[in-house]
């Protein structure tokens, strides 16, 4: 049993590998289409996001604040009231907002617990970024707020005078504020390069995957099939053959790729474990789609030609190869129902934000629930004879 | 009884591809399928090896049924698909050990088989290379090594001999010949008559879905009425003189068209009777200008039964 498995498993394996084209759609292509795609929307201006500021204090403080912020020059800022803000956000004009509430002042003179809300798009991935931003310059703030109160308490001058002097004073002195610029603009390109990478991964991984459960349709034609029905194999085991020989192909190639697109444009996927169950679920979600769109073509060329535009406008839709934030929103929304998506959420909390397995439990989990429905129906539409 | 079809039945959709079909075939007989192109022979086939199911009757080998035992007949059986069912990108000696590991050789066992299955079809020389490099009688002879490789009790072979030059199919043809003579039980398939007159103990000639006949060559030819046909050129043709040749004994029946100078004669015995067939027509005044006797062959048995040749 477990014998003939791995015979028709490792036959695949081996017969993918003989041939020099499989080559170029595993491997060349997903690093080429990396690199262009990757290199084009990173770096710049073009990344810099643009977020309104709804200062609803306007004290000195708030100003303070607003300035500290711009002077990270990590996005591009503007300013109007918080009705404004929210009709922009919702119509994609800006990224996000900050929402600076009345009584900021007071609040951090008092030491009292502090809300800055920032609202941005649910797909906008360098929110964790812009949190950052805003909460060290609210540390800083704080830090000179809290300096200054104390001077004052102690000399009887007003705080404002002292607070501008020292906040000035640690933003020439810091040094803290270039570090951070060169640390952000870096990790906004760093985040495209990994978000074209995953993507592009991913996709040809399908398309590979979509080639590779093609020898079932291939075979049929070519008579092997026919052979192999002659052979004292039952169809469990041929079945459970083919499919692991799909998913370890699925996994040299990913692995390869993981390997290359980490040497080569220093990308980190994150946690293991969870980078391989995401990902087998995944595989396990194409064979499925594969096998399934298998069961309504004759022969392996409309398999291919058939499954490659479902792979290539999923893909499209799942935020493959742009950012998701410039789709119109019902798009965002389309995007949910394809796998690819989420296949690219949990990679890139895997990759961007250091998630674990703990942190992609949806993502994994709806991606499973792809994978059974897929496979459960493209395993029924596999034709014995 | 190494095999034995009972009454079987096939049909796709309303078609009735495969006509109560009964026959046997005894241990180490090389038994052979005449049959025009859509015969059925192929179908007839597949249903034997367990490969597409059948609506009626049943198929036993070694007492066994095939419906109940599947997986074990299969591994009695090597079969020799029509079409080359082989690994096109894949070296000859891979395709053998898949195919001897999906039989379930293992290890050396199957490393030496492929060796010898090479040997045997002559192929040891291009063991390495890719079968798509091959010549079409270079694939069919590996298509019949692929089946030799678990070294199966029956072979089944489909028409192994498609498509190829003269010298590939005497080489196969060869090959098949030595294959019984070691034992096997083969089935061979065909629509060339002399493959199946020279390489079959028993026939069985099958014509839409239908056995419509089924013995020895010998028998077969005996079958015909009037067994060979004598062609006599003539001149001076009269009623008188074809009655009496047709009062011979041996003489089955004689064709006679008016202004022609042709007469078809179908006798039995036709050498020992030819010899009154002529001394008969001189004494009538019939001038004899050329004789010529057709033997009986599976061909015009055919022709007889069905009023067609085997290939058009
Ligand atoms: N899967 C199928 N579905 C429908 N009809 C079929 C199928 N397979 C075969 N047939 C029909 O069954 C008949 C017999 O076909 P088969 O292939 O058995 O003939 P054959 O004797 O092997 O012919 P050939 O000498 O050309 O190989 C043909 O008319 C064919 O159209
Ligand atoms: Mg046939």
């Amino acid at each position: 049993m477990i014998r003939k498995i791995a015979t028709v498993a490792m036959f695949e394996l081996k017969r993918i590998f003989k041939k020099p084209q499989s080559y170029i759609i595993m491997f060349g292509m997903p690093l080429l289409f990396t690199l262009i795609f990757g290199s084009l929307l990173s770096g710049g201006e073009q990344v810099k996001p643009t977020i309104t500021i709804v200062n609803n204090d306007n004290s000195t403080l708030a100003n303070n604040y607003i300035d500290e912020i711009q002077a990270k020059d990590v996005m591009k800022l503007n300013f109007t009231d918080e009705d404004r803000a929210a009709s922009d956000l919702s119509d994609h004009k800006i990224t996000g907002y900050i929402l600076i509430e009345k009584g900021f002042e007071k609040h951090l003179l008092n030491e009292e617990k502090l809300n800055i809300m920032f609202k941005h798009s649910p797909e906008y991935n360098g929110a964790v970024m812009i949190k950052q931003v805003l909460h060290n310059s609210l540390q800083k703030i704080m830090i000179s707020t809290k300096a200054s109160t104390v001077y004052s308490s102690l000399t009887g001058d007003s705080w404002e005078g002292i607070n501008t002097k020292i906040s000035n004073e640690l933003k020439t002195s810091s040094g803290l504020k270039t570090e951070m610029i060169t640390k952000n603009s870096e990790m906004a390109g760093m985040q495209n390069m990994s978000a074209r990478s995953a993507g592009f991964t991913i996709m040809f991984v399908m398309m590979a995957m979509l080639s590779s459960t093609g020898v079932i349709l291939e075979a049929k034609q070519t008579g092997v099939w026919y052979r192999l029905m002659a052979t004292p194999t039952s169809r469990l085991e041929l079945l459970l053959g083919y499919l692991l020989g799909f998913f370890l192909i699925g996994w040299v190639q990913f692995g390869i790729l993981m390997a290359v697109s980490t040497i080569i444009f220093n990308i980190t996927w994150g946690n293991i474990v969870a980078n391989i169950i995401l990902i087998s679920a995944l595989l396990i979600c194409t064979i499925g789609i594969s096998l399934f769109i298998a069961g309504f073509v004759k022969t392996s060329e409309q398999q291919a030609v058939f499954g490659n535009l479902v792979i290539i406008s999923t893909c499209m839709l799942a935020g493959v190869y742009w950012p998701l934030e410039i789709v119109p929103n019902f798009m965002q929304e389309v995007a949910r129902f394809v796998p690819q998506f989420w296949a690219l959420e949990g990679l890139m909390e895997l990759m961007v934000r250091g998630g674990s397995i703990i942190d992609i439990v949806e993502p994994i989990g709806i991606l499973l629930a792809f994978a059974i429905v897929f496979l459960g129906v493209g395993i029924t539409r596999v034709r014995f004879d | 009884m190494m095999l034995e079809v009972k009454h079987l039945m096939k049909s796709y959709g309303k078609r009735q591809i495969v006509k109560d079909v009964s026959f046997t075939i005894n241990k180490g007989e090389s038994f052979g399928l005449l049959g025009p192109n859509g015969a059925g022979k192929s179908t007839l086939i597949s249903t034997i090896c367990g490969l597409i199911s059948y609506d009626q009757g049943e198929v036993y080998v070694n007492n066994q049924s095939i419906k109940k035992f599947p997986l074990v007949i299969k591994q009695k059986i090597g079969i020799v698909p029509q079409e080359i069912a082989l690994y096109p990108t894949m070296s000859a000696k891979d395709n053998l050990m898949f195919w001897g590991k999906m039989y379930g050789l293992k290890g050396a066992k199957a490393s030496k088989r492929v060796n010898e299955v090479l040997e045997f079809v002559d192929l040891k020389d291009r063991a390495k290379d890719r079968i798509e490099t091959f010549s079409g009688g270079m694939k069919r002879r590996i298509n019949i090594g692929a089946a030799l490789m678990h070294e199966p009790e029956i072979l089944i072979m489909d028409e192994p001999t498609v498509g190829i030059d003269p010298q590939s199919r005497n080489h196969i043809l060869e090959t098949v010949k030595k294959l019984n003579e070691s034992g096997k039980t083969i089935i061979y398939t065909s629509h060339y008559m002399e493959e199946v007159e020279y390489l079959c103990d028993r026939i069985g000639i099958i014509d839409n879905g239908e056995v419509i006949a089924l013995g020895t060559q010998k028998e077969l030819c005996n079958r015909l009425a009037g067994g060979s046909v004598v062609h006599l050129d003539v001149e001076n043709k009269t009623e008188q003189g074809i009655d009496s040749i047709n009062e011979i004994k041996n003489v089955k029946h004689i064709v006679s068209k008016q202004n022609e100078t042709k007469l078809e004669i179908y006798v039995n015995e036709a050498h020992e009777t030819m010899g009154e067939i002529v001394t008969t027509a001189v004494n009538h005044g019939i001038k004899v200008l050329a004789v010529e006797v057709q033997e009986p062959n599976l061909e015009s048995l055919f022709l007889q039964l069905t009023g067609r040749t085997l290939r058009d």
